[in-house]
């Protein structure tokens, strides 16, 4: 039916859109001033038009109405602000190049008209796209006239009417997310809540998908910064998304509708972010010091030039001594030099182990652990310390925010059954009536108390992986502390007075840089097994935990008597094989407390134990070194 | 270049000697446990590593270093003795944990209808501790299983979930129990005529309990977190303490600048691995007395029973409260028994009479009260943190004895 060649986009917009949706139809419709038909003061050649083709609409009803053309499809239902198509087709033997239309919009007593050409197509079809907006269409009854134009032409017979509804009414089909990938080849960017965070300043690939084939084609639109970009229509839902460019913060919103039978159904929403500021740690950027051009530009400069002053001030000192026979002074010298050759000596040391992180295989350490990493898909073959433990705290943060956001949603689902009241009328009349009132879910008001301390601590929990991840960030990248307290405790070690505390910052330096990825990696490797069928995704009692937390913003949705007419598993669970009563369906708090205790043991129990290790480790070597570290604060970050 | 710098110091030798009857006696060591050929590879390495340095040294005649080396050579040999009594340790303390519960080796058998099952030896713990039977009610100490369930691990494992199941079914009727409080409380009437009127809320007094329940829920599921924490404890325990840990802190402590580190981790896997399972089933054992079943022989307790749907306080409601009507309910808004609510809320916070048989009694009409607090805040909470602290003890004081100063009460705090 639909001949794409012929196809005719009219823009309904003028003085009753929007200014927003006036650049929407701009974008969609680029020849506005030609195809726009409702202004606030239509154009004289418009208006000559419209009267011309009435003129003709009277006249060729006496003169071709054997010949007419009709409207072969037009939708029964239409709706606000969703384009729908009209199709003609001159049958018989019309000789017509093209379909004269003219269009009635009448609500009420305002009554707006307009018209066009359309070139015919194949099989002598043409058809054109309407839009209505809000203000306009909403119980507008829309008559449509053709004419064919040529010889032997004619005028359809009787208008096509229908009538315009609320979009709230349209049917309830929409398309899905499918996936967003990067053009370049890079990582995926992984979908959460509808929600891409941190995306980079590169161009996209965004898809929608039709699981059950029903669209003739989609409706997407791009948002940026809350600034309309562009919409348009696609045969099949794959859109790019530009944002080389893209600044610190900005976000894309990117709203995917499908058309069917004419008609566009609801819109699905992806959020497309970028980092909010440059102030948070980026993991993407948490490369270990593993090139050697990290070191020969960084350390190189200021230990070389630490370490020439101090021969410089040696070499004066000895000279000194010599001369003026300070015997004192050049047995200071001596002991100096010594002293500076060890610290040449740990910089060599720490460039080895340096270069042992760098080559450690995680999948070789999880193989001596008895781990098959294929099986959890946290820690691969392949994968530095650095990447081990980063992946390994993305799985803890991703598993305590998959909590967190299921005990949000169960929060406000508690609140809302909760209100649920039911009256019980004992006697009614006219002018009065009494009788009693029950809250039968009002126990949930409890639960909410206990669902609040559940969110509380794993919020905490999440708090606490996040400062583990700001932390590895902060002294184990390439970018990180490391590279100013290595080299400057070096120096400073070999700086009489200074040694102590030089001897301390080495210390840390090297126990957060070499020790605690290697810590962290062994957590990624050691607990996902432990875990397997027990993380927030299969613990027993929310086997959709994911799916709920991804769609947590539907709570606000309107078919709100589900959430005690159609309750998950979770809820049944409450009232075990004890009772067959199904009444009191209420939550089961079991599975919760039971994912809070894992993510206690990932987020707080274990770091805390490897840190204990890793700052009896620093106070080790600090005494090595010649510096003193209180140990005690260090665990206090605990 | 005389002859007798190439001469080993007797250290060495003994040092030497000792890596040989290491390598020679490692096929014994590889029958043995699956984690004991990762203890004998950890005390190689650096055996291999110092005698080579000292080869390296001898030739080079740096003598400044041979003391450290020789230092070294020491702190190894000790660390390989400390291997060699854990290993031997862990045979002899797994032995005691099976003559723990199953009693001279002796089966106890099936069934708790005796006190004093004839013919079999005393166990330490009482003879008809849930201790003393596996999933099912199987008892742990048949001839057959004896020697699996010998295993402290294993058994404390199994103590564990027994208890986790315990705990949410007391979770799974408080909350029930909760639901049906909501909603009685809120049951109330009201009247009006010509657009005026009043109402009720004359059963709202129920509401009281929601509190002291809310708290109960919370203690339970405090307790069931941290009984989920220990289950994952003890499957790290079972799984990386002896394979993983220990291996990797023996070659800690075996380098200098990692000696005290090293000390800590083996610390930690042995009070994991062995401490800490013991102390489960230290509490379970002291708490078993009270509750499970038919008293231990000599024991002056009843023992308590556990919250069941038929023994919480009954709230009387339809079973379709929307079609309900004030007669179905157990409260009528507009003439609340007071006698009623009381009875309720004294089956939730009734105190012990004079024999204190409402206290400890097994009777359905007992205190609820009792026998949750035991469960949630002794049995669970209280006797979580005596295994804690336990086990934290044993790391500090087996880290102290490798060498380590551990500032493990940083871990204890958490708790």
């Amino acid at each position: 039916m639909e001949n794409k060649n012929s196809k005719k986009e009219i823009c309904r917009c003028g003085n009753f859109s929007s200014a927003r949706h006036a650049k929407q139809n701009r974008a969609v419709f680029p020849s506005s001033s030609e195809k726009s038909f409702v202004n606030a003061e239509p154009a004289a050649s418009m208006h000559a038009f419209i009267f011309a083709a009435l003129a003709l609409l009277v006249f060729s009803s006496f003169s071709f109405a054997l010949d007419a053309p009709h409207l072969k499809e037009w939708p029964q239902i239409a709706y606000d602000n969703a384009p729908f198509e009209i199709s003609f087709s001159s049958e018989g033997d019309v000789d017509a190049v093209s379909h004269l239309y003219a269009i009635e919009i009448k609500k009420g007593a305002d009554i707006e008209k307009d018209g066009g050409t359309v070139s015919l197509g194949a099989d002598k079809e043409s058809s054109f796209r309407i839009q209505c907006t809000i203000a306009k269409c909403r119980g507008a009854s829309v008559s449509v006239y053709v004419f064919a134009l040529g010889s032997g032409g004619g005028i359809s017979e009787k208008p096509g009417t229908f009538y315009v509804r609320p979009q709230a009414d349209r049917p309830k089909y929409k398309p899905e997310f499918d996936s967003i990938s990067p053009d370049d080849g890079s990582l995926s960017a992984s979908l959460r809540e509808n929600s891409v965070a941190g995306i980079g300043n590169k161009k996209y690939t965004l898809k929608f998908k039709d699981p059950q084939g029903e669209f003739a084609n989609f409706n997407i639109t791009i948002y940026k910064d809350g600034k309309f970009v562009s919409t348009d229509f696609y045969p099949s839902a794959t859109v790019s998304i530009d944002c080389s460019g893209c600044k610190e913060g900005t976000s894309f919103q990117v709203q995917a509708s499908g058309i069917k039978n004419s008609a566009q159904g609801p819109s699905m929403a992806v959020q497309l972010f970028t980092p909010l500021s440059s102030g948070l740690p980026d993991p993407a950027k948490a490369a270990p010091i593993c090139d050697p051009k990290n070191l020969q530009e960084s350390w190189l400069p200021v230990m070389a030039a630490g370490f020439m002053a101090l021969i410089i001030i040696i070499a004066l000192a000895y000279t000194l001594s010599e001369s003026l026979s300070l015997p004192r002074l050049g047995v200071w010298a001596k002991t100096e030099i010594t002293q500076l050759i060890i610290s040449a000596l740990i910089f060599a040391l720490i460039a080895w182990l340096i270069g042992v992180q760098c080559s450690f295989d995680a999948g070789a350490l999880a193989k001596m652990a008895g781990v098959e990493t294929a099986k959890y898909g946290v820690v691969n073959d392949g994968d530095t310390m650095m990447s081990a433990s980063l992946k390994g705290l993305e799985w803890s943060i991703q598993q305590t925010h998959i909590t967190t956001a299921f005990i949000r949603r169960e929060l406000g689902v508690l609140s809302m059954r909760a209100t649920y009241n039911k009256y019980v009328p004992d006697g009614a009349g006219i002018i009065g009536s009494g009788g009693f009132s029950v809250s039968p879910l009002s126990g949930d008001w409890t639960m909410s108390g206990n669902l609040n301390m559940l969110l509380n601590v794993n919020t905490t929990f999440l708090l606490s992986l996040l400062f583990q991840l700001f932390s590895l960030l902060l002294f184990s990248t390439k970018s990180g502390l490391f590279l100013f307290l290595v080299p400057i405790g070096l120096v400073m070690r070999s700086i009489p007075f200074l040694r102590e505390a030089g001897g301390g910052l080495v210390a840390i330096g090297v126990g957060f840089y070499i020790l605690y990825p290697m810590f962290l990696a062994i957590i990624a490797i050691t607990l996902p097994p432990l875990y397997a069928g027990h993380d927030a995704i299969n613990v027993t009692g929310f086997p959709s935990a994911q799916a709920i937390a991804e769609n947590e913003r539907t709570i606000t949705g309107t078919d709100i008597f589900s959430y005690w007419f159609d309750l998950p598993d979770l809820y049944k669970r409450a009232k075990g094989a004890q009772d067959t009563n199904k009444t009191f369906y209420t939550i089961n708090l079991s599975p919760l407390y039971e994912m809070s205790a894992y993510n206690f043991i990932r987020a707080l129990l274990i770091p805390s134990a490897g840190l204990v290790v890793i700052v009896s480790f620093v106070r080790d070597l600090a005494a090595i070194f010649g510096g003193e570290v209180d140990a005690s604060r260090l665990i206090g970050m605990v | 270049m005389k002859k007798e710098k190439f001469a080993f110091a007797p250290k060495m030798r003994a040092l030497l000697f000792a890596a040989v009857a290491i390598v020679s006696l490692s096929p014994s060591i590889f029958a043995a446990a699956d984690w004991q050929p990762a203890v004998g590879i950890a005390l190689l390495i650096p055996a291999i590593v110092i005698a080579i340095a000292y080869m390296a040294i001898s030739a080079l005649h740096i003598e400044h270093f041979k003391q450290l080396l020789h230092d070294e050579a020491a702190n190894l040999v000790l660390t390989a003795l400390i291997a060699l009594i854990i290993i031997a340790g862990m045979g002899v303390f797994q032995n005691l944990a099976g003559s723990l519960v199953c009693g001279s080796s002796q089966s106890i058998g099936s069934g708790c209808t005796s006190k004093s099952p004839a013919g079999l030896g005393e166990p330490y713990f009482p003879y008809c501790s849930s201790m003393n039977y596996g999933a099912g009610g199987s008892p742990l100490c048949t001839p057959e299983s004896g020697a699996m369930y010998s295993n402290p691990l294993q058994w404390a494992n199994i103590v564990n979930e027994k208890q986790i199941i315990i705990v949410k079914d007391q979770i799974a009727q408080a909350i029930v129990f909760n639901a049906k409080i909501g909603a009685a409380s809120s049951v109330s009437g009201f009247c009006n005529m010509v657009g005026t009127g009043l109402g009720i809320a004359g059963c709202s007094a129920y509401g009281s309990m929601r509190g002291p329940v809310s708290q109960l829920i919370m203690a339970l599921g405090t307790g069931l977190m941290e009984l989920e924490a220990m289950k994952i404890l003890l499957s790290f325990a079972s799984n990386y303490a002896l394979t993983l840990l220990l291996p990797l802190g023996i070659i800690l402590r075996s380098l200098h600048i990692t000696r005290k580190m090293g000390g800590t981790i083996i610390a930690l896997s042995l009070s994991l691995y062995l401490v800490f399972p013991t102390a489960i089933l230290l509490s379970q054992s002291l708490a078993d007395q009270f509750v499970y079943y038919s008293p231990a022989p000599g024991a002056s307790y009843v023992s308590l029973s556990y919250a069941t749907a038929s023994n919480y306080p009954s709230i009387a409601l339809p079973d379709n409260f929307d079609l309900g009507q004030p007669s179905d309910y157990e409260c009528n808004p507009f003439e609340p028994s007071e006698s009623n609510f009381i009875s309720k809320v004294r089956g939730i916070l009734r105190n012990g009479d004079g024999t204190n048989t409402e206290v400890v009694g097994a009777t359905a009409n007992s205190s609820i009260t009792y026998r949750l607090i035991f469960i949630a805040i002794v049995r669970t909470l209280l006797m979580g943190a005596l295994v804690l602290t336990l086990t934290i003890l044993s790391a500090r004081a087996i880290g102290k004895a490798l060498g380590a100063e551990i500032d493990v009460w940083a871990i204890a705090r958490l708790s």
